[in-house]
């Protein structure tokens, strides 16, 4: 045999029903998200439950998205105007500042780097209600900007973390080939540096996305429950309804909440593998 | 060491005092090439301020209102502040669900944590003695790690429903019990089902970072142990984890973080309830400064919980130094 880890005998067994064990709880969530929400209203509410749908149709979907006076459609932009404003931000600011804390050499730079590991690891719930008093205080409550704002300040010490990393992984000589030749240290960090950081930043950009998307304490305390609400509150608007037992509604819901995420994660299985090993677990 | 100075000097030094030599051009063009080569010399600071400022003025300043507040009345509904010193930690620590709580909170993070580890372990154990389809099953493991809080959430819901719940169907059907159970609606049964779901949605993640700590385990010592007839459980524990020593240790530190300051999942499945059965502190934290509005009183939480994380950090720091890579790149 090639792999001389590889199974002998009784071992081959137990290992097989172990990881069939681990898959099927790890898969069937979301099997039965697919399978409800593609139910009509009727079987979702028989006991026992029907495994597989007589009927299915896209009836829980149309009713979000296309009824009169559906709000998913109004969540969805915006989610993504918060996601994809916030991704952009966190680019642009953890690239300069990665280089920055990479490249430099000045007094308080381990004391930024310890700062940006503590606030990587600071809990939103620790801070949010004071964070709100300030954002409202500003008149940003409720707003794009207020969340936002406050997303940046969550998604930015892990990205600048892991492209600070990133840099500091980089050869020096062809930053410093540049700078012979009379380039400046901006000009040498937007033309030498960040083109070779592709990798790093895509990771940053698919990290931060689905964050931010996935996100809920800052979505209902900062953007709230108003007309700006992201897809996470209003989800749990319809979790939480006196109705309370839309479970087909719920499901199709969440499935338009996870459905790009999949995408995502799935496309970028490398980066994201490649983040979290670059920053958050180094050993 | 061939380069040790700093980029910016290099720079400085090959260009001298560009703005100084005096070209025949208007004032304002020196002047500006004067500021720009001051900016360029000092780059790192200039890159660095914009996010640092931006964390500056809504982390650091908020943490700083949260220490202030935790010594007054603040309230999200009355306007004026009075200070009360330490009045809000008194009512804390003297607080019967506040206890409730830090206890659960306990329970939470250490079954949460240590069940995450456990199945993360030997998942990832057993994913290495696979060998075809290791990928795919790779990503099916992963997928708990796609589900956003709220998806969860839902997504739970609905199969423990308690009157058409596929979980008790299940259950009913191979006998293990006689009629559908009320999963999130029992108070003996909510919080442990809560602490399931936290540990199915945290093995991915584990699973991930062991599997990259797997691979940087030299092979030779495997062969080597197999030449003088060592175990296959016997290879695990005198290779494998002793290899996985500062991952795991990583992995469990900032988990603890994480988990013990989870908010979402109690909060979107059981609300704390029934009869505060499930309430952990981050939840009670809430509570008194969301539903009550007394945010003097949810700051003090905050301030003895923040007080915790920073001893947590200062120790992870001292055991694994995982700044230093950056610090003396």
């Amino acid at each position: 045999m090639d792999d001389p880890r590889a199974l002998r005998g009784r071992s081959r067994v137990g290992v097989a029903v172990f990881l069939a064990v681990m898959v099927a709880i790890a898969v069937f969530p979301l099997i039965w998200l697919i399978l409800t929400s593609i139910k009509p209203f009727d079987e979702v509410y028989t006991f026992p439950p029907e495994y597989i749908p007589n009927n299915p149709g896209l009836n829980n979907y149309d009713q979000l998205l296309n009824s009169e006076g559906a709000d998913f459609p109004r969540m969805i932009r915006n989610s993504l105007v918060i996601t994809v404003s916030t991704t952009a931000i966190t680019l642009a600011l953890s690239a300069m500042a990665g280089y920055g804390l990479a490249r430099g050499r000045f007094r308080g730079r381990i004391l930024l780097l310890r700062g940006t590991l503590l606030a990587y690891l600071f809990p939103p719930i620790l801070v949010v209600v004071p964070m709100f008093v300030l954002i409202a205080d500003l008149g940003f409550a409720g707003t794009y900007r207020g969340g936002i704002a406050a997303y940046v300040v969550f998604m930015f010490p892990f990205a600048t973390w892991l492209l600070a990393s990133y840099f500091a992984t980089l050869p020096r000589e062809l930053e410093e080939a540049a700078l012979v030749d009379g380039a400046s240290n901006f000009r040498s960090f937007f033309e030498v540096a960040l083109p070779l950081t592709r990798p790093g930043l895509a990771a940053v950009a698919v990290f931060t996305f689905i964050n931010v998307w996935n996100e809920f304490l800052l979505a209902l305390i900062i953007v709230g429950g108003g007309e700006n609400r992201t897809l996470s509150v209003g989800l749990n608007n319809l979790l939480t309804s006196d109705e309370g037992a839309k479970l087909g509604l719920l499901a199709a819901g969440s499935m338009i909440a996870i459905f790009p995420v999949i995408v995502l994660f799935i496309s970028a299985q490398r980066h994201i593998v490649q983040g979290l090993t670059g920053g958050a677990v180094k050993g | 060491m061939p380069v040790t100075h700093p980029v910016g000097a290099t720079r400085h030094s090959k260009t001298p005092k560009r703005g100084a030599v005096g070209e025949p051009s208007p004032s304002s063009v020196p002047l500006r090439s004067r500021a720009f080569g001051f900016l360029d010399r000092h780059f790192a600071v200039v890159l660095i301020l914009p996010g640092f400022l931006w964390l500056a003025g809504l982390l650091l300043y908020p943490v700083g209102l949260n220490a202030y507040y935790s010594f007054t009345n603040k309230s999200i509904t009355f306007p004026g502040v009075d200070w009360v010193g330490f009045e809000n930690y008194r009512e804390i620590l003297v607080d019967g669900i506040f206890w409730d709580a830090a206890i659960n909170s306990f329970w939470w993070t250490l079954l949460g944590v240590g069940g995450q580890l456990v199945f993360a372990l030997f998942s990832a154990l057993a994913l290495e003695r696979v060998t075809r389809g290791r990928g795919l099953l790779r990503l099916l493991l992963t997928l708990p790690w796609m589900f956003s809080s709220v998806v969860v959430a839902s997504s739970w819901r609905l199969m423990l429903d308690p009157f058409v719940g596929v979980i008790n169907g299940i259950l009913v059907d191979v006998g293990l019990i006689n009629e559908p159970l009320s999963w999130f609606g029992d108070a003996g049964r909510a919080f442990p089902t809560a602490i399931a779901l936290n540990i199915w949605f945290g093995i991915p993640f584990m699973l991930v970072a062991i599997l990259a700590g797997l691979q940087t385990i030299d092979r030779a010592l495997y062969e080597a142990a197999d030449v003088d007839g060592a175990s296959y459980w016997q290879q695990v524990w005198h290779i494998t984890l002793p290899g996985l020593r500062s991952v795991i240790g990583t992995l469990i530190i900032l988990r603890t973080i994480w988990v013990a300051n989870n908010f979402d999942f109690i909060f979107l499945t059981t609300g704390g309830g029934p009869r505060d059965s499930s309430i952990t502190v981050p939840v009670y934290a809430f509570r008194v400064g969301w539903t009550r509005f007394d945010v003097g009183q949810m700051a003090a939480v905050s301030m003895i919980l923040i007080t915790i994380l920073v001893a947590l950090i200062g120790v992870f720091l001292r055991l694994f130094p995982i700044d230093r890579e950056v610090t003396d790149g």
